[in-house]
């Protein structure tokens, strides 16, 4: 079937097809959109497309751009009996000098002939080999086709890039609307879906992995509701976690808003796990230049959520996970010192080459998912019991200085310990006598002396009976560490060996124990 | 500096932004006209040492007695480019007075422009016209519009019928893109051919433009 | 009825003097009250027409009717690639044209008396844009080719309401163009332009009018500021109009062949109008009663450019064979007006200056 592409119906009209031998014309702005699909496919087809659609612009080849985007939407749907003649005002040799992608007329598929109706009429198709789909990838390679400068900036080229390609991986929604009308993304969606059909088994592993993390909240902070939408639907499988979005508008408000809107979304919704967009407000972090503390997503990180060790803030045990695609090292740095608990990488469209590493990145995302997740459990709880901890010193009737200068201590040593560590044993050991040195505090005597100063004072303040049955414990666990030993020697926890699992939840149990402790002695 | 005159506000403002990188060099304006000055006063009054104007034919100047054809003539007399712009304007036609230009294209080629008087110091009006190559761009758009005009439904072997028209055609559209030189040799190549067809039309001024790209 | 004029011998002897002819003074006298007989007539016939309604020669008229096409929000749409973030309602633009109907209605039959656009302007416009224009006698309007039109804004009623998503102008005619064709069509009408086809300049559009309107052995020949200044000629006007105009002028030229066949056309820029000047050189007038009685093409061309253009012929003026000076016939200025379908008479002043020809020129207003 062959069918000509008209611009202009001055030129040609529907009515004219037999003039030129054309079964039937088709006018853009009419009959070319995604039906182009629909054509017969029992029959070869043949397109005739002028090079130029716009005179004002010729050297913008509007038509030839046009006649790879219909070749490569075919490609995509695994249909090769497609040819293109291209018809030109200029000799082959000047159109070949002038157009940006001359190899265009080395895909085999692609022809060239002067636009004349009469040329038109009686061409003929040169034979040549039917090609398997994936053997166009390298004639698509060799266009040197490249990202259009006139995209609106890098971040919302990746930022639209990143998302098709995670959905699409996904089988989630795959349009990319926003990519439309760019011959590079074309090129790159038709390497992509050259590649999809092996990455199907992958993308089950993955969805089966997100079954199995556990039950959490998860809030998104990130100003492009694409994300949003990505986040939601991966998430919506399992109804273990809770996901919530926000920062749609953020681009258009002012930074004060903002800090207040997320302070109070996470006392609303006191999620496990923030993962938030590194360029939050796109147009204002777009104008900075070399301080990327002055970047939004630093910002709310290191001025709205974590703080530091010594002044934390609300959400310091929460796990912070940063959504960006810088791979500068000074970027991450930065952010590490900001106490960003974690990166989930985007993935840049000039550094897709076809082979296929979304696979990786999103079993990567999920990992440093499930591990913030095991960490927010921990930390969470730990930090408001400091917190609580460090209120006693406004609120305390007694005068008791070492104590709180122990509370001090205590709570800046554990913040940065698990705030820049792998929560393993050593850690952790370390994280419990810090703590202990809380109760040491009380009585500077040797460590016997303590055990019986705080029992005596456990009567007498009248601790619960459930306080003093975890004291005996903790004292076990305590010599365990200061002996070296791996493996308790009395109490509930007799012959267990002391695994980080014991020692997160007996980390927690010391400070509930410290802080049940100091309610009733400092009172 | 060159001003820019656009009474839609969403356009302008919208361009503004893009090419906030240029503000040393173009200013977006509106006309603001005022009750006891006509509008070329108001108009002149709001520029200092224009370099170049660009102003949208269908300005709502408020004041249904004053058209841009009463400042047409006005900006006229100043010794520099001016570029009308419109929605209902297609393509672009360059005369000596004024330069008449689709709305979207002068957009499209305005950083281009910005970019080369930047880069030269000195106005190319050209860049604003046909863009970055530009000289390529205008030499095609000949090439296409006599194509068109010629080529394109004509029997390519049979001899050409209006020789008289057609020469008339290539001297215009020289004249149009200050190509005398290319008109000359065309002009020339076409008196050479005894029995001259339109293949052999199509093919001389290929050759030519070529010759002179 | 004849009157009797008394002429003095002094005044006799001045005319005498004036025209450097050695008559008789009786002779003169005959040959002067005959004159003074005809302008008199001239009068009472001016004197008999209808004075109760006097519509003027007003191409400043033409110029702001035809300009709402480009300035007014309420009549741009019909020839400007609507704005899609809008969707377009077809049955509003319907509704809403009974109101654009009336403003141009008012341009072309004001109440009163006044400045007034030629009916034919009206109609080509109005026959283009009117959402009624159907049934089995479509209204036609002529394009550049003189080609009778048929399609207009009624041609999409249908297709806009059964393709809303596609833009008007992309709508496919039963013809297989799209109306945008149309559009532009209708844009080269109304506008001498730069930015349609080329073949639609007026430069292209004169030289091609006057040579396929004489036969090859006229020898015509165009200035050189022709085509400088016409080639870039951007006026709003009834291009119909000045093109029919300048048929007729073919014909008259061919009809006086035989006096010359040489032709030249010179394009001059003033301030506020071009003058299109078509010179038949060697060419003359025989006959001055035409001029005082207009009819026929001469009438009929002059109904066609009254709001149009100015139009004037000069020539050299030859009666029984001999010289007789040159005659300055205004067929259309700002003096002319139009009654009931009649045109008020053309000024013709006699001079003895030699023309070298016959010139007809237009005067094409810019604003």
């Amino acid at each position: 079937m062959r069918y000509l592409i008209t611009f202009d119906t001055t030129i040609v009209t529907r009515e004219q097809a037999s003039e030129w031998g054309i079964d039937k014309v088709l006018v853009l702005g009419n009959d070319i959109t995604e039906n182009l699909l629909n054509l017969p496919h029992d029959k070869p087809l043949v397109f005739f497309i002028p090079t130029v659609r716009d005179y004002s612009n010729s050297l913008s080849y509007n038509g030839v751009n046009l006649a790879l985007r219909i070749l490569m939407k075919y490609l995509s749907n695994g249909r090769t009996d497609i040819d293109i003649v291209l018809m030109g005002n200029e000799s082959e040799a000047n159109f070949l000098l002038h157009y940006d992608y001359p190899n265009a007329l080395k895909i085999p598929s692609m022809h060239y002939i002067r636009f004349n109706k009469k040329s038109v009429a009686s061409y003929e198709l040169p034979l040549r080999d039917q090609m398997k789909v994936e053997e166009y990838k390298p004639f698509l390679d060799n266009l040197g086709l490249k990202i259009p400068s006139s995209f609106k900036s890098t971040h919302s080229l990746t930022n639209e890039w990143c998302l098709f390609k995670w959905n699409s991986f996904m089988g989630l929604n795959e349009n990319a609307p926003s990519l439309e009308g760019y011959l590079y993304f074309d090129y790159l969606i038709t390497l992509e879906k050259l590649n999809q059909i092996k990455s199907k088994k992958a993308s089950d592993h993955l969805k089966n992995r997100i079954s199995d993390i556990p039950a959490s909240r998860i809030l998104v902070i990130d100003d492009k509701e694409g994300w949003h939408r990505f986040f939601k639907e991966m998430f919506s499988k399992t109804d273990k976690v809770e996901v919530y979005c926000i920062g749609e508008n953020f681009n258009k408000l002012a930074f004060e808003d903002i800090e207040k809107i997320i302070v109070d979304e996470v006392d609303n919704f006191k999620p496990d796990v923030i993962i938030l967009d590194f360029r939050l407000m796109e147009d204002k972090d777009a104008e900075v230049k070399d301080d990327m503390k002055q970047i939004s997503g630093y910002h709310v990180l290191a001025k709205v959520l974590k703080g530091d060790y010594k002044e934390p803030l609300g959400s310091f045990g929460r796990q912070v996970i940063i959504f960006t695609a810088t791979s500068r090292i000074e970027n991450i740095l930065l952010l590490r010192q900001g106490n960003a608990d974690g990166f989930i990488l985007k993935e840049k469209a000039e550094n897709y080459h076809g082979k296929e590493i979304t696979k990786k990145v999103i079993s990567g995302m999920l990992t440093t998912l499930e591990t913030a997740i095991d960490r927010a459990k921990f930390l969470i709880p730990l930090n408001e019991m400091l917190d609580s901890l460090l209120a006693f010193k406004d609120t305390s009737s007694r005068d008791n200085n070492e104590v709180f200068i122990a509370i001090d201590m205590a709570s800046q040593s554990v913040r940065q310990l698990t705030q820049n560590n792998i929560l393993n044993e050593d850690i952790l050991k370390l994280v419990f006598l810090d703590l202990f040195a809380i109760l040491e505090s009380l009585k500077e005597d040797n460590i016997e002396s303590l055990y019986s100063y705080v029992n005596s004072e456990a009567s007498r303040i009248g601790l619960s009976p459930k306080y003093q049955m975890l004291w005996y414990d903790i004292r076990e666990i305590r010599k365990c560490i200061a002996h070296g030993d791996n493996i308790i020697r009395k109490g509930k926890l007799k012959d267990k060996t002391l695994s980080s699992t014991i020692l997160l939840d007996w980390v927690l149990k010391l400070v509930e124990f410290i802080l049940g402790f100091m309610t009733l002695y400092l009172k | 500096m060159i001003y820019l005159f656009d009474d839609r506000a969403q356009r302008r403002n919208d361009n503004e932004e893009r090419l906030s990188d240029f503000s040393d060099l173009i200013t977006f304006d509106t006309v603001k006209l005022i009750s006891d000055k006509s509008a070329d006063e108001c108009i002149f009054d709001s520029i200092e040492n224009p370099e170049c104007i660009i102003f949208h034919k269908s300005y709502a100047l408020g004041d249904s007695n004053v058209t841009y054809e009463t400042i047409r003539q006005l900006f006229a007399s100043l010794d520099i480019p001016i570029v009308i712009f419109s929605g209902g304007t297609e393509g672009c036609n360059k005369s000596a007075k004024e330069i008449n230009m689709n709305a979207d294209l002068m957009y499209y080629n305005l950083p281009y422009f910005l970019e080369n008087l930047r880069e030269n110091g000195s106005i190319n009006i050209d860049t604003l016209i046909w863009g970055k190559r530009y000289r390529l761009n205008a030499l095609l758009e000949f090439q296409n519009s006599l194509s068109q005009k010629y080529f394109i439904n004509n029997d390519p072997d049979v001899l050409l019928d209006n020789l008289e028209k057609v020469k008339r055609d290539i001297d215009n559209s020289c004249r149009k893109i200050h190509e005398q030189d290319l008109r000359d040799s065309i002009i020339s190549d076409i008196e050479a051919t005894s029995q001259i067809t339109w293949l052999d039309l199509a093919t001389i001024i290929d050759k030519n433009i070529h010759k002179f790209q | 009825m004849s009157k009797t004029f008394n002429l003095t011998e002094d005044q006799l002897d001045f005319i005498s003097f004036m025209k450097r002819e050695v008559s008789s003074h009786a002779d003169l006298k005959v040959r002067l009250e005959a004159r003074l007989a005809t302008i008199a007539k001239g009068t009472e016939k001016t004197a008999k027409l209808d004075t109760s309604f006097r519509l003027n020669h007003s191409p400043q008229t033409m110029i702001k009717f035809l300009a709402l096409f480009s300035r007014d929000d309420r009549f741009k749409w019909y020839t400007h690639k609507w704005d899609i973030s809008i969707p377009f309602d077809i049955q509003e633009m319907i509704s809403r044209q009974t109101i654009n109907k009336s403003i141009l209605r008012d341009m072309a039959y004001p109440k009163g008396s006044g400045p007034v656009v030629n009916e034919k302007t009206y109609t080509q416009v109005w026959n283009f844009i009117n959402f009624s224009n159907s049934g089995p006698n479509i209204y036609s309007w002529k394009n550049t080719r003189f080609e009778n039109i048929r399609c207009g804004w009624h041609s999409i009623v249908n297709l806009s309401k059964e393709n809303p998503e596609i833009p008007v102008e992309n709508l496919i005619l039963s013809d297989g163009h799209q109306f945008k064709d149309y559009i532009r069509m209708f844009k080269a009408v109304i506008e001498f332009r730069t930015d349609l086809n080329d073949d639609d300049r007026f430069s292209e559009l004169v030289w091609s009018s006057i040579k396929s309107g004489l036969p090859k052995d006229f020898d015509i020949e165009f200035d050189s500021k022709f085509d400088e200044i016409g080639y870039d000629l951007n006026v709003y006007c009834d291009v119909i109009a000045v093109l029919s105009a300048l048929n007729i002028i073919c014909t008259w030229m061919i009809r006086h062949k035989a006096r010359s066949s040489k032709v030249k056309v010179n394009l001059t820029s003033e301030n506020e109008y071009y003058i299109l000047e078509i010179f038949h050189t060697g060419s003359y007038f025989s006959n001055i009663e035409k001029f005082k009685y207009p009819s026929g093409d001469l009438e009929e061309l002059r109904k066609r450019l009254f709001s149009v253009c100015d139009f004037s012929l000069e020539g050299d003026y030859m009666k029984d064979g001999k010289n007789n000076g040159s005659l300055i016939v205004n067929a259309l200025d700002e003096n002319s007006q139009i009654s009931v379908k009649s045109l008020s008479p053309c000024d013709i002043i006699i001079s003895d200056d030699k023309i070298g020809g016959v010139k007809y020129k237009l005067k094409i207003y810019k604003r």
